[in-house]
């Protein structure tokens, strides 16, 4: 049984990156400086959620409004600063993209990186290795390094790895937004037979059509909060409704 | 997330046993990426200390009238122990910015990346120790005996000690990013400081012995080189402090892989 259960998370990022010795010498010599270093940016405010197997749930809303973190949240990249986040289940994910790749590597060491970095054994990646190739389509590209490929051909290696392994969790940030007409067709009808097995879906989206076609759930996410949770035809509707009435 | 309350050892074991495919394959293409494309490939790992080896060997030998025939393959059997410590702990600075594609596409974690880094010199050195032991079989077999075979636990114990200088120099790099430049300007001093290109009794001599009697280096360079020399063994005392040191510097460095095993990936 797999699920997905948020209780009270949040999640804080501290624009303060680096601690140089500059900051450090000068912070003492005014009682500005700490609060102008405090800047804060909550990008999880105090979220409760569950999800559970067979929910396909579209991701919406602004740039900036928490979607990615989210998704990173769940997969355990990120850890929140106060509340809980408990997964069951396997997850494969797919991230933002460009990076996690090997770019003097080919693409069929990249495959098997990439299995590898899911968490699969050598023999359990190898066997899956040609059918990976075939569906990404890119043929003879597998044998060319993979700082040659174009974004498009990079999401396809990313997207054939990442939903090769069954997982009981999928998790795809913008997953198809540089693929072609024909490789977006293809990687839907993936995306539906994988989550046919009642497994659980979460995409991150700006295309309304696809949370509509793929998913039955559609959270609006905002500054982090939760704004809107239900069908996918409702809050993809008010949601556009929001977005037009501030132009 | 589980709170755990494990042992951290043990969730340094697990996090790096999980990632043990991972890390062999980064491991094979980082030693294979690193002279890419150069004519002498991995060699390079060899001729360099043994160029730098010959090069102060043969200068001293002209200054100081020492045989550069003893005075070769010891610094040569200095600087590869030195080059492998000084060399992680600075590559180590930067590995988990580096890494960052695996960090942040996937659930691999960071505590592994110190451990890649550090694996990664030690290959160099043992291919730079065998080339030691081909030369040294050369110009001095009479010297080749079971001696030499201590130098694996000395290896041992300096693999124990640069690993955890690997594990505190990447956690520290990353919330304080001017430590890998003044680490570099302090391991630059340790070179000279620490009896690498000269003899201890030099200090001796002159009342120093105090410099590299405190010093950590001297005691893991001491219990790789001197085996590996064939002539003398370092005392029972030099393997107990090295011990120590190793453990205690490996205890620092998991503790703070583990403690910071959630904040490292903000900060990349």
């Amino acid at each position: 049984m797999s699920k997905i259960d948020i209780k009270n998370a949040n999640l804080i990022f501290s624009t303060k990156k680096d601690r140089s010795l500059k900051n450090i010498l000068v912070a003492g010599k005014s009682g500005f400086t700490e609060l102008s270093n405090s800047g804060e940016v909550h990008a999880i405010n105090d979220m409760t959620l569950s999800i559970t197997e067979g929910e396909r749930v579209a991701i919406i809303g602004h740039n900036g409004a928490g979607k990615s973190t989210f998704l990173r949240m769940v997969s355990g990249i990120y850890t929140p600063t106060s509340g809980t986040v408990e997964v069951e289940g396997d997850i494969s994910g797919m991230y933002e993209f460009a990076t996690g790749f090997e770019m003097e590597q080919n693409g069929w060491d990249n495959i098997y990186i990439r299995g590898l970095m899911l968490g699969l054994t050598p023999g359990q990646i190898i066997p899956k290795m040609r059918e990976i190739a075939e569906f990404s389509e890119l043929g003879n590209y597998l044998n060319v390094p993979v700082k040659y490929y174009s974004s498009g051909m990079l999401i396809r290696l990313a997207f054939s790895v990442s939903t090769s392994i069954n997982p009981d969790i999928l998790l795809l940030d913008e997953a198809l937004s540089a693929g072609d007409a024909a490789f977006i067709g293809k990687a839907n009808q993936r995306m539906k037979d994988m989550v046919e097995n009642s497994k659980i879906l979460v995409l991150v989206t700006h295309s309304m059509g696809a949370a509509l076609e793929l998913c039955n759930r559609c959270i609006w996410l905002d500054k982090g909060t939760i704004m809107m949770d239900g069908a996918p035809a409702l809050v993809t509707s008010e949601y556009m409704r929001s977005v037009g009435s501030a132009i | 997330m589980k709170t755990s309350k494990d042992n951290m050892f043990k969730i340094y074991c697990s996090e790096i046993y999980r990632n043990r495919y991972l890390l062999k394959v980064l491991v094979q293409r980082d030693i294979l990426m690193k002279y890419r494309r150069s004519a002498l490939g991995i060699l390079w790992s060899v001729l360099t200390p043994l160029g730098l080896a010959i090069v102060v060997g043969s200068v001293y030998a002209v200054l100081f009238g020492m045989s550069p025939k003893l005075l070769i393959p010891l610094i040569f059997a200095s600087i590869n122990p030195w080059g492998f410590m000084s060399g992680t702990a600075d590559a180590s600075t930067g590995c988990f910015l580096n890494a960052e594609g695996y960090i942040k596409q996937s659930s691999v974690g960071t505590m592994f990346f110190p451990l890649r880094t550090t694996l990664t010199s030690f290959v160099n050195l043992l291919y730079s120790t065998l080339t030691f032991f081909v030369i040294y079989l050369i110009i001095q077999p009479n010297l080749f005996g079971w001696k030499m075979l201590l130098c694996i636990p000395g290896l041992i114990i300096m693999f124990a000690f640069t690993l955890g200088l690997s594990n505190i120099t990447s956690v520290v790099n990353i919330f304080f990013r001017d430590f890998a430049p003044i680490q570099s300007l302090l391991l630059q001093g340790l070179f000279y400081a620490t009896p690498i290109i000269y003899d201890a009794s030099i200090l001796d001599e002159r009342g120093y012995s105090i410099f590299y009697k405190i010093n950590p280096f001297y005691y893991m360079i001491e219990v790789v080189r001197r085996p590996m020399l064939g002539e003398t063994l370092p005392g029972v005392e030099c393997y107990l402090i090295s011990i120590i040191l190793a453990f205690f510097v490996l205890t620092v460095g998991v503790f703070l892989q583990v403690k910071y095993r959630h904040k490292i990936v903000f900060q990349i």
